[in-house]
Order: C-alpha cells, then sequence, then structure tokens
C-alpha cells in the first residue's frame, strides 16, 4: 500500500497541474508585462513539479530515515503551489486595465531610480493596504491605487522591500551589525552602572524588536526617501494621520514618529534640510490636532544616534548599489514619474481644492507616457 | 507597509534556509545511513551539499553559542527565527548540542563520513527550520 506522503505527493501534483493549465490557458489574453510574469511562474511551477515526480519515483521515499525530511520538501513545494495559486493565478486571472497601468508605472518607477533585478508584477488586489509579496515578485496596492498620487511614494516603499530582500548583504546585513553593536553596547554599560534587572530587560526586549522586523521598516522608508526625497516623508506624515498615536509601536512597525526621524535623516543626508524641517513642522501641527504623549523610555527605544547611523549606512548603499537619488532623478528629462510624484505634492500643499484637477490631468499624462499603444 | 510586507519577508528567508538546510541533510542521509554509492554524476551534488551545510552550520554555531555578544555577518545566514526557536527548544541541552554541531562542522570540513548522532543533531535543526518557515506561512495567509 502506497504511503501517506506519497498520496498526499500525488494529490499535490494534481493541484500543480491544474494550476499549471489555468495559466497556460491565459497566455493569448495577457499583455507582455503580465505575460511574462505567467510564464516565470509557470517554469517555476514546472520545476516544482519536476521535483514532485522525482520524489514520487524515489526508492528511498518510504525509508523511515529520509521519509521525516522529504515530508520538509513536501511543506515547502505545497506552500508555493498556495502562494501561486492565491498571488500571482489570481492576479493573472483578474487582471484590470488598473493592474496594467500600475505594473508599467512600478516597471518606469524601476528603471527612474535604477532598480536592477526585475521589476515586481503590480495589482490593485490587496485589502490591507500595501503589500509586498517577496518570494512570489508581487506589490499589492489598494483597490483605487492607479488614481491617487499623494499614496504613490508608498509604491516606493513596497519596491524598496525588495531591495532588502535581494541585496540583503549589501542592505540589511550591514544594518544587523549596527544594531546589535549599538544594543550589546548598552547591555555592557548597563551591567557597568549596575542598572536594576528590569531596565537591562527593557534593553533587551528593544534589542529584539530592532533586529526581528523594525529594521527593516527603518530601512525601507530611508530607502524611499532616497529615491522619492520629500515627497515621501510628506506621504508618510499623510498616512500617519488615519493612524491614530503617533508614539504607538508594534511587533512589525516601529512608532510613526520614530519613522519621521528615520525618513528625516535620510533628508538631510540628501541636503534636503529645509524639506525636512518642513515636515517636522507638519508633524507637530499633527500632534496638536491629535494630543498624545510619549511614551516612558522612548527616547531609549528610538535613539536618535542609532537612526542617524542606520541613515548613513542606508545612504551610503544606496549609493553604492548605483540608485539615483531624488535630486538626480529631477533632474532627468525620462524621470517623469519622479517628477510627478514630487510635483503632485506641491500641488497640494500650494492649492489642496485645486487639486483633484491637477491629480486628474496628471494620471491621463502618465497613462500617455508609460502604456505602451 | 502593511504586516503582511514584513511577514513575506520573514517566510521568504525562513522557507530557503529550511528548504536549503534540509536538502543537504536528505542528500547526506542517503549517501551515510543508506549507503547509497554517489553515482559519479551526483558526486558534485554531494560535494556541494557537504561544503553547503558545513557554511550553514558555521553561521549556526556562531549564532547559538555568541548570540549578539559578537555579532558577524556570518550569522545572518541562518534567520534569527530559526536561532530564536532552536534556543527555545534546546534549552537545558545547549551546550551538547552546539558541541555536537561543532563536531559535525569539523567532519564536513575533514570530508569525514558522518554517523546516526550526527544526523539526530541534524534533523533537529531541519524541525526547527521547517516549523519556523510553517509558522510563517501561516502567518501570511492568517491561518
Amino acid at each position: 500500500m502506497a504511503s501517506l506522503l506519497h498520496n498526499l505527493l500525488l494529490d499535490l501534483r494534481r493541484r500543480g497541474r491544474c494550476i499549471l493549465k489555468e495559466l497556460a490557458a491565459l497566455e493569448d489574453i495577457l499583455s507582455v508585462e503580465f505575460n511574462a510574469h505567467r510564464r516565470e511562474v509557470a517554469e517555476r511551477l514546472s520545476r516544482a513539479l519536476g521535483v514532485v515526480d522525482r520524489m514520487l519515483s524515489d526508492p528511498d521515499l518510504a525509508d523511515p530515515l529520509l521519509e521525516p525530511n522529504f515530508f520538509i520538501d513536501f511543506k515547502r513545494l505545497s506552500e508555493l503551489i498556495l502562494n501561486v495559486e492565491d498571488s500571482s493565478l489570481l492576479i493573472l486571472k483578474r487582471c484590470s486595465p488598473e493592474d496594467r497601468f500600475l505594473s508599467a508605472l512600478l516597471q518606469q518607477i524601476c528603471r527612474e531610480v535604477g532598480y536592477k533585478n526585475s521589476p515586481p508584477l503590480c495589482s490593485a488586489l490587496s485589502f490591507q493596504y500595501f503589500q509586498a509579496l517577496m518570494g512570489m515578485d508581487i506589490i499589492m496596492t489598494p483597490q483605487n491605487q492607479a488614481s491617487d498620487l499623494l499614496a504613490l511614494p508608498d509604491l516606493y516603499h513596497e519596491l524598496a522591500h525588495f531591495v532588502l530582500f535581494l541585496q540583503r548583504a549589501e542592505f540589511e546585513v550591514p544594518l544587523l551589525g549596527l544594531i546589535h553593536g549599538f544594543f550589546a553596547n548598552a547591555i555592557r554599560k548597563g551591567k557597568q552602572q549596575g542598572l536594576p534587572k528590569g531596565s537591562m530587560n527593557i534593553i533587551r526586549e528593544n534589542h529584539a524588536l530592532w533586529t526581528s522586523s523594525w529594521h527593516v521598516e527603518f530601512a525601507c522608508d530611508m530607502i524611499a526617501t532616497y529615491w522619492c526625497g520629500p515627497a515621501y516623508g510628506m506621504a508618510n506624515l499623510r498616512l500617519s494621520a488615519t493612524r491614530g498615536d503617533p508614539y504607538q509601536d508594534n511587533m512589525t512597525h516601529p512608532a510613526d514618529d520614530a519613522r519621521r526621524a528615520g525618513i528625516n535623516c535620510i533628508l538631510k543626508l540628501a541636503g534636503e534640510t529645509r524639506a525636512a524641517d518642513e515636515i517636522d513642522h507638519m508633524w507637530d501641527d499633527l500632534k496638536r490636532l491629535s494630543p498624545s504623549a510619549r511614551p516612558p523610555g522612548y527616547a531609549k527605544r528610538y535613539a536618535t544616534r542609532l537612526l542617524e547611523q542606520l541613515a548613513q549606512c542606508v545612504y551610503t548603499a544606496c549609493e553604492e548599489s548605483g540608485f539615483r537619488d531624488f535630486a538626480e532623478q529631477q533632474k532627468r528629462e525620462d524621470a517623469f514619474v519622479s517628477r510627478a510624484v514630487s510635483a503632485a505634492w506641491q500641488a497640494f500643499r500650494h492649492d489642496p481644492g485645486e487639486f483633484p484637477s491637477f491629480e486628474s490631468s496628471t494620471i491621463d499624462r502618465l497613462k500617455n507616457q508609460i502604456v505602451p499603444a | 507597509m502593511s504586516d503582511l510586507s514584513i511577514i513575506a519577508h520573514d517566510y521568504a528567508l525562513n522557507a530557503e534556509f529550511a528548504r536549503k538546510f534540509n536538502e543537504a541533510v536528505l542528500n547526506l542521509k542517503r549517501l551515510y545511513l543508506l549507503r547509497r554509492a554517489a553515482k559519479p554524476e551526483n558526486q558534485a551534488g554531494v560535494e556541494e551539499s557537504r561544503s553547503e551545510l558545513r557554511r550553514l552550520l558555521e553561521s549556526l554555531v556562531l549564532a547559538l553559542q555568541d548570540g549578539a555578544k559578537n555579532w558577524t555577518a556570518d550569522q545572518a545566514q541562518v534567520p534569527a527565527d530559526v536561532i530564536d526557536r532552536l534556543r527555545n527548544r534546546l534549552k537545558g541541552e545547549m551546550p551538547e548540542t552546539v558541541a555536537e554541531l561543532r563536531r559535525v562542522t569539523e567532519n564536513l570540513a575533514k570530508s569525514v563520513a558522518l554517523d546516526k548522532p550526527a544526523f539526530a543533531v541534524l534533523d533537529r535543526v531541519c524541525e526547527a527550520a521547517d516549523a519556523t518557515a510553517s509558522a510563517a506561512f501561516r502567518r501570511l495567509r492568517r491561518i
């Protein structure tokens, strides 16, 4: 009798083949960019099914010494097939004119900033704001993103997630080194000063938060600011205004106020000190509207020196990666998305009442510029 | 921007580590425990598995014994979530486990055959890495 794992693999193969068939059926109805993604996914799925076939014909599949390891392989393959079904297939089967516009827009952004990997596919199918699905080369945006210029800087932040993942050695690893060093020093000093156990535990807790996820969010904000300039700082304020207490953080995201500070570090490194100060004034206004107090220990949790070191590290990594900063893009005639995003924020600040007509005409122009006839 | 971007990042790192580590262990188990002689065409694959496993184990041993005190870039090859899970699972047996992992690493470096105790400790790492990847996947799909 066949083993349970053998039967599970047969089921996995059936499901994978079914998805492959659906992907093949989409070939004639997709645009060039979407077909490129479809081909890549189909090839990846075919390779995964090849592994399943090899496992099914492996004489050692049911050997008790190897079976648990084969089962681990099965789980990774199953996760891949579920991910393809839930993200790529979902987008490809429902791709809309907005998705095509957003994907073309993202391709153009990639050219403008000097992003060297293949641009992710973009789709307005998210129900949880922006999402970068690293393993699948996909960015999901809110439903209305194709007509929301002021939120476009957030697309740069999602693209930065791919940079952090694909260029981990140049970006994430040095950042982790800085953070570990910073907190190792804080713990050493704390011991020398004879800090109580509770204070030492807080340092350790902050250390864990910074190295588990916060460094990723800070770094993505900083890369997005390098690319997008002051517009990113203003888009961040606009988003933060909808989220309540700017000093509140959670396991995955640092406090919005600390993110503001990180963004401003990059603006200052880029010579945009005036813009950084203006954004700080807008933040003061936001805090006046919604008074909330810094919780105890906030300044130590988000040490300015650590944020400055991180910003310097990200800034250098961006330069060494050959990315074009905001100022360089503004000078280039062909960086029309960067110029449109910057102009949109200027127009909004100058005359918010007139902004809708500016936005509508700018989006029409962008559509003509980037969508091939 | 949403939690999902962070979770997707974690999942991609954890799943890749779990896959690579398990694949190397599976290949070497076949050779040393089942005594399946490597065919000439598979010899390169076996050598690759040995060096891959050695590289990952060196990082893992560093991370488990030193933690953040003397953090180096080499430790970044093993996802932090996997290290945390292993630390939780190994609480009382950490020194013995690290010593055994170091022994396996040295044997891999000297091209010495791996024995049953070596695979027992390697399987513990496979299980922890697998559980970490599965947990990230469930968070990603909210199931």
